[in-house]
């Protein structure tokens, strides 16, 4: 159990990165941080800061996803590895610069003989451990004194709630459509309870204008 | 559809009121900032690691797996909910020799059906190749 290959930490490892630059660029564009490179640099130097934070920061959202449908499937006997889809970590970094992100490095494979609801049960576990590290941030960003700590952990409860809210959509490969596959009312569960705090939070759309 | 157990029944209950919470205390109750925050936060934790705990490492506990045989009947009928039976304390006799009760071929060591007693060759011996009594009465 929890057992590792060298290929598969060097493919989390490729994965994470392109998570964290992916998000990153949410935060703020490579063409935004050029000209505050060239324009302000004391305002870059503090950009920067933040940035490096932000990485620190995210690396959990997404190194901790794939691990727990990992051990989780491992959990239930099955081999499960993580690997590194060239062509979609391709794709993720070219979403950098474009408005719409799409995060899809790789993919958790399990083999063995398994049922359709341990095949659920996997799929959901990558959205909670989200939502579970969401709300770790959100009670942090409460606790902080400082007001650019507070947007940071914000901030990184925000990428957590996307992340968990886009892998729950019933579509394609994504977790959602497996677990709906399995269960219609846990999936509204999961998907009301990561729409809900995607819309509400107080950097989300709804958030904004009821909470700040 | 899978039957969830009463534990993932209640899970399920607390989790659903958990999301009509969030709603309705972002949406009227607590002003202040931080303590919304707070709120949305400790809500949030307690809900994920409940439905994680019930839904996810409880299962994990009892080790959910299942053969290949009932994985075949799933397959074909999503409603078959295959059940374990004990085995039965009754001292079954043996037998050594006869014919294949489905295909009707002499068998000197054959197979006895734990299903329905039936006495099988090889190629017949498991339940959904001689059409075990057992399975159409489920």
């Amino acid at each position: 159990m929890f057992s590792f290959s060298s290929t598969e930490k060097q493919e989390l490892f490729l994965g994470t990165l392109i998570f964290v630059l992916v998000e990153l660029s949410l935060y703020i564009s490579p063409l935004q941080l050029i000209t505050a490179f060239l324009s302000d640099f004391s305002f870059f130097l503090n950009e920067l800061f933040i940035l490096i934070v932000l990485c620190v920061l995210s690396i959990p959202l997404f190194l901790f996803h794939e691990l727990s449908h990992k051990f989780t499937a491992q959990g239930y006997g099955l081999t499960s590895r993580f690997r590194l889809d060239p062509n979609f970590a391709l794709f993720s970094l070219c979403t950098i610069i474009l408005p719409i992100k799409i995060i899809a490095p790789g993919v958790v494979l399990s083999s063995g003989e398994y049922r359709l609801d341990t095949s659920g049960r996997i799929s959901m576990a990558g959205p909670l451990i989200n939502i579970l590290i969401g709300g770790v941030f959100l009670v942090f960003s409460s606790l902080m004194p400082l007001d650019w700590a507070m947007v940071v952990f914000l901030l990184v409860s925000k990428f957590s709630f996307d992340l968990a809210l886009f892998n729950m959509l019933p579509f394609y490969i994504l977790d959602g459509a497996k677990v709906l596959k399995w269960h219609q009312t846990i999936f509204i569960l999961i998907f009301s309870l990561s729409l809900v705090l995607w819309l509400f939070h107080p950097l989300g759309i709804l958030g904004g204008f009821i909470i700040v | 559809m899978y039957k969830l157990t009463q534990q993932e029944q209640i899970a399920l209950t607390i989790g659903i009121f958990s999301v009509i919470l969030l709603i309705l205390e972002v949406l009227f109750f607590s002003s202040n900032f931080s303590e919304k925050i707070l709120f949305l936060g400790g809500t949030t934790i307690g809900t994920s690691l409940i439905i994680i705990y019930i839904f996810i490492i409880q299962p994990m506990k009892e080790k959910i797996r299942i053969s290949p045989y009932n994985q075949y009947y799933t397959s074909i009928s999503p409603t078959f909910r295959p059940t374990i039976i004990p085995p039965s304390k009754e001292v079954k006799k043996t037998v050594m020799r006869g014919s294949c009760g489905y295909c009707g071929k002499k068998e000197l060591m054959g197979f006895t059906c734990s299903y329905c007693d039936g006495y099988f060759c090889a190629e017949h011996r498991l339940p959904e190749k001689h059409d075990c009594i057992w399975l159409k009465n489920r």
